[in-house]
């Protein structure tokens, strides 16, 4: 598993999805590399929101620190 | 027992404790109404270019927000592992300066950190009738 040693992810932070992410996490799939915003977090787990290019909210989903890189 | 009659929250019905809702203004300068984030940059000029709300009205937003959501219903219910029952309300909220003409939909999202807890807002941003956007993978 590639993991990136980086930064603790905060609140508001934009990531970057490093894995595909499937259904389970969400209500869509979404491929590596995804943009997304943190809007919550449970110590290690991040709630990311995923925006289209006007800022509406797509999905939400739901990923451990490790499968995140900071943007 | 809870004894909240409002919880757990319920698509058509108020937001269980809207009246103690925080993180309105955090959210909302740190990221709704903030031009220069990464990712909420979009959100941010929705605001400004659709109903001429910017970083400097955030007053008016924030208590636009917590005025509507003491009447608006909640409009979806998410129940996540980790992260709890999630809501979201949505509601008109009225543009300022040119734009006070204007009338759109804002969504707003809350969370639950605790069950029967007060509301933190996760998120704000404007829907306009006409919208495409791109999808999930199916």
């Amino acid at each position: 598993m590639a993991t990136t040693k980086q930064a603790t992810i905060t609140e508001n932070d934009v990531v970057r999805l490093t894995r595909d992410v499937g259904k389970d996490r969400g209500i869509g799939k979404w491929p590596a590399g995804t943009i997304g915003t943190v809007v919550s977090e449970r110590g290690e787990h991040k709630l990311i929101e995923i925006s289209d290019e006007e800022g509406v909210a797509l999905d939400y989903v739901s990923i451990a620190e490790p499968q995140l890189e900071l943007v | 027992m809870n004894p909240d009659p409002s919880w757990p929250p319920r698509t058509g019905a108020p937001l269980p404790r809207a009246a103690e809702a925080y993180g309105v203004r955090e959210k909302l300068a740190g990221y709704a109404l903030d031009p220069a984030h990464k990712d909420g940059g979009p959100k941010a000029k929705g605001f400004a270019t659709i109903l001429g709300i910017t970083l400097s009205d955030i007053d008016y937003l924030e208590n636009t927000i917590r005025t509507a959501i003491l009447q608006a219903p909640v409009s979806n219910v998410y129940i996540r592992a980790r992260y709890g029952a999630q809501c979201e309300v949505k509601f008109p909220i009225a543009g300022l300066g040119a734009k006070s003409d204007r009338t759109v939909q804002v969504i707003t999202g809350w969370e639950y950190a605790d069950p029967g807890g007060p509301p933190r807002m996760t998120t704000a941003y404007l829907k306009p009738e006409k919208h495409h956007n791109r999808q999930p993978e199916a």
